[in-house]
């Protein structure tokens, strides 16, 4: 039955991606991330007095562009089939809510760690010594990705499920993005944070998500966040989110939102 | 229609569209939370990395950077309005197409400069120092602005579809704010091919930057040439711009 309700949802997360992967989308898509990671990341790198941050740097704007990624897919999806009338539909198939939202956002880190595969494979080989180094990071990295995708899903969903006004609604979407980027440790290490950022920029989930993916691509560990209090974090949120996410997702199937 | 009746007609039609988009929560969230971010965040924080007058040396490039991103979404809807889509009241309104183009430009020039007043705010507060040279800094936006405005204008003729223009019009602006000196320095592109560093100096958001910067002090290069460059290169995009925009509207 699991294993049923996991294809079904899959055939509905494919049915509302499908139509965004298009050739200009994909041909935009590689020549964007490209720019951004080669260029801007290899730029910028020139200008730090650390030695040689271009390998803190590039991982941390592969796993920031991840998470724009998914966040536009899981965003893009869940307002489509949670809010336009014509996908409304979405709710009377044979499906509990809480699948939809965890096949949705599986579904979209999926497509996009294939999406970026090129990318992750490219600094896993820049930040790795051996083939088995490379090997390791590449598929730890992709399993941290499909854990946050589901942990951005369940903080979406539950967004989604709770927030009444459309309008209100895609501000609090926006805001939340701009928020957990800026005060995020892609772009800086979180020992250079301004003391008053720091508890902003701990309790952001994105923070400890691309912490703990330059801790898997050997980043040197002095300009990281400690990996046991990342990883608790990481593990918190994800559950946290998920069961928020199924709560509210079952409050919602009974006919009134949490506001 | 007399000039001062059509001016009139515009700044109505201007003051119609900027109310109604100034309600978008993109815009609103890219005027009131984005501009304040890349100072109080991103520019504090790789100051303390790189050096302390970088986040003077980012406010005119973030200046440029808005007029390169800020524009995209109030001038990209162009297209719904041309095809009638949507706003099907402007076509009421007894004002010529152009009319309609140029309110648009006003619209995006004011939200590039209220989002850059916001970032500029965002500077004194943050090192508590107030410096009106800034608000002079951003003045090279206002042409860079028109001349991109009308670039996506005429973008917005050429691609139809809105989810293709809005995906190839993103990625363009992306690509003019990275290959530029919004961020860095020219010296930090020392590096790459001498022609691709060329190309680099080249880009209008680089130029509108560096004269900004030179406006504060802190541009080593020659400002008297970059303002030639800038208006040299706003009215050839615009006139290549408005060339476009003029065939497609009469299609």
């Amino acid at each position: 039955m699991a294993l049923k309700t996991l294809y079904r949802t899959y055939l509905l997360s494919r049915y509302f991606i499908a139509p965004f992967i298009t050739p200009t989308f994909l041909a935009t898509f590689y020549i964007a991330t490209a720019i951004e990671i080669l260029i801007y990341a290899s730029v910028l790198s020139q200008l730090v007095k650390i030695e040689d941050y271009y390998r803190y740097l590039a991982p941390g704007i592969l796993l920031i562009l991840f998470y724009s990624n998914v966040y536009m897919f899981i965003d893009e999806v869940f307002f489509f089939a949670s809010r336009t009338e014509v996908h409304l539909y979405t709710y009377i198939l044979p499906l509990p809510r809480y699948a939809i939202s965890l096949g949705f956002s599986l579904f979209s880190g999926l497509i996009s760690i294939i999406l970026f595969a090129p990318f992750i494979l490219l600094v896993s080989i820049l930040n790795s010594i051996d083939l088995a180094g490379i090997v390791a990071s590449t598929l730890n990295l992709a399993m941290l990705m499909a854990l946050f995708s589901i942990m951005i899903g369940g903080l979406l969903a539950t967004v989604y499920m709770s927030v009444k006004s459309n309008w209100k609604l895609i501000l609090i979407v926006l805001v939340l993005s701009d928020v957990f980027q800026r005060f995020s440790t892609g772009n800086y290490p979180y020992a250079y944070l301004p003391d008053a950022y720091k508890p902003i920029s701990l309790l952001n989930p994105l923070t400890h998500f691309i912490n703990l993916g330059q801790h898997m691509l050997n980043v040197d560990p002095t300009l990281l966040i400690g990996r046991d209090i990342s990883l608790s974090i990481f593990i918190a949120y994800l559950i946290g989110l998920l069961a928020l996410s199924t709560i509210f997702s079952e409050r919602f199937s009974e006919g009134g939102r949490v506001v | 229609m007399s000039l001062g009746r059509y001016i009139y007609r515009i700044l109505l039609v201007s003051r119609i569209t900027f109310f109604s988009w100034f309600r978008v929560q993109q815009v609103l969230v890219g005027v009131f939370l984005t501009s304040i971010l890349y100072i109080a965040v991103f520019g504090l924080v790789m100051s303390r990395l790189i050096d302390e007058k970088y986040i003077l040396f980012i406010l005119p490039g973030v200046v440029a950077i808005y007029a390169a991103t800020l524009t995209i979404i109030p001038i990209g809807t162009i297209v719904h309005t041309a095809m009638g889509r949507s706003e099907l009241y402007l076509y009421a309104i007894p004002i010529p197409r152009s009319g309609i183009i140029a309110s648009r430009l006003i619209v995006a020039i004011l939200i590039v400069e209220i989002a850059s007043a916001v970032s500029i705010f965002s500077y004194w507060i943050i090192l508590a120092e107030p410096n009106y040279m800034l608000f002079i800094a951003t003045l090279p936006a206002v042409p860079l602005t028109v001349a991109i405005s009308l670039m996506y204008i005429a973008l917005a003729f050429i691609i139809r579809d809105p989810p293709k223009y809005f995906t190839i019009v993103s990625s363009i602006a992306g690509a003019l704010i990275v290959l530029s000196t919004a961020y860095y320095p020219v010296e930090a592109f020392r590096h790459f091919p001498d022609a691709f560093i060329a190309l680099v100096e080249l880009n209008p958001v680089s130029v509108a930057s560096d004269l900004g910067r030179a406006f504060l002090g802190i541009y080593v290069g020659d400002p008297i040439q970059k303002t030639y460059l800038l208006i040299l290169e706003a009215i050839l995009i615009s006139a290549l711009s408005i060339r476009v925009t003029a065939r497609r509207l009469e299609r």
